[in-house]
């Protein structure tokens, strides 16, 4: 094969798959942040506000709003402090594990946030990377976890 | 999955625009250009949130235009291959659900809804299991699992499934 004709291979089969951790180029760079859907909300809230001063008759395109819907619907009405909370409870447990294979990945740690499973079990099923990390640990974090979770429905 | 990202995009300004209220009207134009828009490489852009610089401009002679090159910070979405995610329920048909996840649809087809017939004397037609315990009909929340992506130069599409542990009527 040339190495014109592999560069656009390369391109094309970027393998992608949330059960091996491997994501897009640029995805592990630090300034790549996921993000927990209450923050979402909180981002598309401020970007609306700031359309409304700018133009009151200007309307947010269907897109926008269908993703804000989905971010209040999805994203456990959380505060800003319970946000920042979780993160920080997400950066001591990272500091926390030295051993860098049991340490939870970036897209884990949304996701155990996201989705707030209730059993280490739960965890395992809908996130199964995290067969790697002890029981205990999860069940911990889990607990944590739920701690901030709302009870408005 | 929503992520914050650092992007890059070149604003194009005709002359009109180059006066006091220039850095006001780069960041309008930035908006304009990228919102609800498609890039292949890292997803769909749903909002910028911040300008994080705005370079030296440079007028193209050709166009008489000015070109900014300016770094900014995007909320952009993509979904990836095997991610769980909750989605709202737009449509049932007999070939199966769509529904969505923001900006994202998604087809789940009837092979993928594990022990749940079409019923389309229902009204709105659902997927129901055959004892009538349970149901998914639109505006429903359900947690699936991503099967497949297809990315394009403006859209994103992306196939999913009910079927696991953990997975379905979430709602």
């Amino acid at each position: 094969m040339s190495m014109a004709a592999r560069g656009v291979d390369a391109k094309k089969s970027v393998v992608e798959d949330a059960n091996s951790l491997e994501f897009f180029e640029d995805f592990e760079q630090v300034s790549t942040v996921p993000l927990l859907l209450s923050e979402v909300e909180k981002i598309l809230e401020a970007r609306k506000d700031l359309q409304l001063r700018e133009d009151p008759d200007a309307a947010m395109s269907a897109e926008f709003t269908k993703t804000l819907d989905y971010a209040q619907r999805f994203g456990h009405s959380r505060s800003y402090e319970a946000d920042e909370a979780l993160r920080s409870i997400m950066e001591e447990l990272r500091t926390q594990t030295p051993d860098m294979e049991k340490r939870l990945h970036k897209f884990e740690e949304v996701q155990l946030i996201n989705l707030a499973p209730e059993t280490v079990e739960e965890a395992k099923a809908l996130i199964p990377t995290l067969v790697r990390v002890d029981d205990d640990i999860l069940e911990n974090v889990l607990q944590q976890i739920m701690a901030f979770r709302s009870f408005a429905t | 999955m929503f992520f914050k990202l650092t992007l890059e995009h070149d604003v194009l300004l005709p002359p009109r625009f180059l006066g006091p209220q220039l850095a006001e009207s780069i960041r309008r134009k930035l908006y304009e250009d990228v919102e609800s828009k498609c890039i292949g490489k890292h997803g769909y852009i749903v909002s910028v949130i911040e300008i994080v610089k705005i370079g030296e401009g440079e007028i193209l002679v050709a166009r008489g235009e000015t070109l900014f090159p300016v770094t900014y910070r995007a909320l952009v979405f993509r979904p990836v291959k095997n991610e769980v995610v909750d989605a709202i329920v737009s449509t049932v048909t007999k070939m199966g659900i769509f529904a969505e996840v923001g900006p994202l649809r998604v087809f789940i087809h009837f092979q993928w809804i594990p022990n749940m017939v079409f019923d389309d004397t229902a009204n709105p037609p659902c997927f129901r299991t055959d004892d009538f315990a349970e149901k998914i009909q639109p505006e429903d929340s359900i947690r699936i699992r991503i099967l497949g992506v297809r990315v394009q130069a403006s859209s994103i599409a992306a196939t999913g499934s009910l079927a696991g542990d953990f997975l379905g009527y979430a709602g």
